[in-house]
């Protein structure tokens, strides 16, 4: 049985890997998305406010959660996929600001005073079976015509254009995938802390999630998953150092970047690892034992 | 007959003072274990950390001078201290860890209302006590019965005579209330402990203007504050902005009398107000010039301990007597601190601090009231010379 410290931490992870995938499809046009807290924000709330108040099972709410979130990142990323690179950041970090100070004076979801009452419903089933439906679906993708068509959009634009990519419809589409992404892990998020305010859906946690990816690595999906495992592990191993545990926890991120300024999982860490962890498996026969027998 | 009797009496007598001397002189029973372990949790890191340093400085030198004396029982007491960095995620583990793995009696903190909203939850799934020094937000204790418990509210019971009080010095009539609206515990002040109290005491409230914390420029709101010509006005704000506030109602040269709540108790208010905020009142649980030889033994102590720091405030003040409440809990309630007895250990800390009535702390006299929040007397307090004076 795991005890009630592992387990929370465990629960996080599965959180952080979450959030770190919702900035990843905006991320893998080569986009960046400063304003995925604020998506968290309308997925923890909603999803929240029809839990307490409308009695909605939480399956059905933490989907309404997405599915609003979704809604406001595809309103948003219609103006938004239109600008690029500065001033995208711009845009996403004032709709991140706009979300916060909206729910700060809105008085149906607790204004300044928080909103609480949900029920714990967020387990390690509902976190890990998630991020195995993301695993999956991202695995799927990136094999797709549509995920190859991201990775173009990354390295040249116009080429794609001329290909007959639909770019505004495909950067579109993946703003509001992050956007479901984060608002369901807002909802988890919401049903397991079981109080919610705007202060914690603020700029410092879209750069949180930003940092997953930027440390993980930002070629494959696996990046981010690395990347939140890491970032939520580290501060609590640090903790032997006391005082000067983020000091040092900054310090490790300034070297993680120096020696890999790509992230810590790249292409080829995938592609050789995969292709080891193949090599090894019992019913895999290598070349050089065929030819011995 | 008779001299076998008086030989029996002298014999009880004798045995009685036997037993007596044998005892403790206070009468518990000796714990058991080499330590008491206690459990902290404050957000050390991010913009939180000077005050969470204060509070562990006040809680730090309680251990330090119970340990010095004797300890609990016999036993020294150790705070095992974890720093939340703010975060919902660490709060809610740390406290399992505190719980769980740690095995402390009980954990003192967290400091924020947000932390606590999340944490006392928590406490309240494992059965122990946490208590908060600082988290002054309504209804968190109310929310959390029956293990969360707050030394820090700004209760009706301590602003009602001083609110009285300070209206009558001046003959006051009318009012304007001036709220920090991100703020929880401000916005609280300005918008549900303040109205009643002065339409009580008989003063018009004009005008309720809000800002939200972290403004720096309060020409717009002074400016029309002038215009409504109010006797007095309500700064329910934090010390940077309440400073910056007061200042501009000076450079306008409104003629008003100026009173804050908790917040602006502190040394920080004069440090960024300067020469502006003298004359402004304050109604506070602590004081910082206070005379009365426990409290301003504390004080000295603080300041001796830390002369780098800013003088200890109401935070720094709780947490200290939190500790000492804890001491005098486990010494009066028959907790044996032998591993199988935790529970009820727990359990009996937890009634000791529900019924705990007139304490006389350096953060006050208190008693808690029935949603474990703690009601106190306070000062009301006026900057003269650079100093917070206490007004009788």
């Amino acid at each position: 049985m795991l005890s009630g410290f592992t387990e929370s931490l465990l629960i996080f992870i599965g959180l952080n890997i979450i959030l770190g995938l919702s900035v990843y499809p905006t991320f893998s046009t080569g986009q960046i998305s400063l304003g995925q807290a604020g998506f968290m924000a309308i997925g923890a709330y909603s999803s929240s406010i029809l839990s307490t108040r409308l009695g909605v099972p939480f399956a059905l709410a933490l989907a309404a959660g997405g599915a609003a979130a979704a809604l406001v990142g595809a309103l948003i990323g219609i103006p938004a996929v239109r600008v690029r690179g500065i001033y995208l950041l711009i845009v996403t970090i004032a709709f991140n600001e706009i979300v916060r100070v909206f729910f700060l004076n809105f008085k149906p979801t607790g204004a300044a005073t928080g909103l609480w009452g949900m029920r714990q419903s967020t387990n390690l089933a509902w976190v890990y079976g998630l991020v195995v439906l993301l695993i999956l679906f991202f695995y799927n993708v990136q094999r797709s015509r549509l995920g190859r068509a991201f990775e173009a959009i990354r390295q040249n634009e116009v080429a794609v254009g001329m290909m007959g990519v639909n770019i505004a419809r495909a950067k579109l589409m993946v703003f509001a995938l992050g956007a479901a992404i984060a608002g369901l892990g807002g909802g988890l998020f919401a049903h397991y802390t079981l109080f919610i305010e705007s202060e914690l859906f603020g700029f410092p946690m879209s750069a949180e999630m930003i940092v997953y990816v930027v440390l993980g690595g930002m070629d494959t999906f696996w990046g981010p998953i690395v990347g939140a495992i890491l970032l939520t592990i580290l501060p609590e191993w640090l903790r032997l150092l006391h005082d000067w545990r983020m000091t040092f926890f900054g310090l490790l991120m300034i070297i993680f970047m120096i020696v890999r300024p790509r992230g810590l999982v790249g292409r080829e860490t995938v592609s050789q690892l995969s292709a080891f962890v193949v090599q090894r498996l019992p019913w895999q026969r290598s070349p050089r034992s065929s030819t011995i027998s | 007959m008779h001299a076998r009797c008086a030989a029996l009496r002298i014999t009880l007598v004798a045995l009685t003072i036997a037993v007596m001397l044998a005892a403790p002189s206070s009468g518990w029973s000796k714990l058991a274990g080499k330590e008491v372990t206690l459990g902290m949790l404050i957000p050390l890191t991010g913009p939180l950390g000077p005050e969470a340093i204060r509070l562990r400085i006040g809680a730090n030198l309680a251990v330090q001078e119970i340990n010095a004396s004797g300890g609990i029982g016999g036993l020294p007491i150790r705070i095992i201290e974890y720093d939340t960095r703010n975060n919902p995620g660490d709060g809610i583990r740390l406290i399992k860890k505190l719980a769980q793995e740690d095995k402390v009696l009980e954990v003192i903190g967290p400091l924020t209302s947000t932390e606590c909203e999340i944490v006392f939850p928590i406490a309240n799934q494992l059965k122990i006590v946490a208590t908060s020094p600082s988290a002054a937000a309504p209804g968190i204790g109310a929310r959390n019965r029956p293990w969360a418990f707050r030394t820090a509210l700004s209760s009706e019971k301590l602003n009602r005579p001083l609110v009285k009080r300070w209206v009558a010095k001046h003959g006051l009539k009318t009012a304007v209330i001036i709220t920090d609206s991100k703020d929880r515990f401000s916005f609280s002040y300005g918008t549900q402990a303040m109205p009643p109290l002065l339409e009580e005491a008989g003063v018009k409230i004009l005008d309720r203007p809000m800002f939200v914390q972290g403004d720096v420029d309060f020409s717009a709101h002074v400016t029309k504050i002038k215009t409504q010509k109010p006797d007095a006005l309500v700064v329910a704000a934090l010390y940077t902005e309440g400073s910056n506030i007061v200042r501009e109602v000076r450079r306008q040269q409104v003629p008003v009398q100026i009173i804050g709540g908790i917040p602006l108790g502190s040394a920080q208010f004069i440090t960024l107000g300067g020469e502006a905020v003298e004359n402004a009142y304050v109604v506070s649980s602590f004081w910082d010039g206070n005379p009365t030889p426990f409290i301003k033994q504390f004080i000295d102590k603080f300041i001796a301990a830390h002369p780098q720091q800013q003088p200890p405030n109401d935070t720094s003040a709780n947490a200290y007597d939190t500790v000492y409440i804890t001491k005098k809990i486990i010494e009066a309630g028959g907790v044996t601190n032998k591993p199988e007895d935790l529970a009820s250990d727990r359990e009996k800390i937890r009634r000791g601090w529900e019924s705990l009535k007139d304490y006389p702390g350096v953060g006050g006299t208190m008693t808690l009231n029935k949603d474990g929040d703690a009601e106190k007397e306070g000062y009301l307090l006026q900057v003269r010379g650079g100093k917070f004076n206490l007004v009788d």
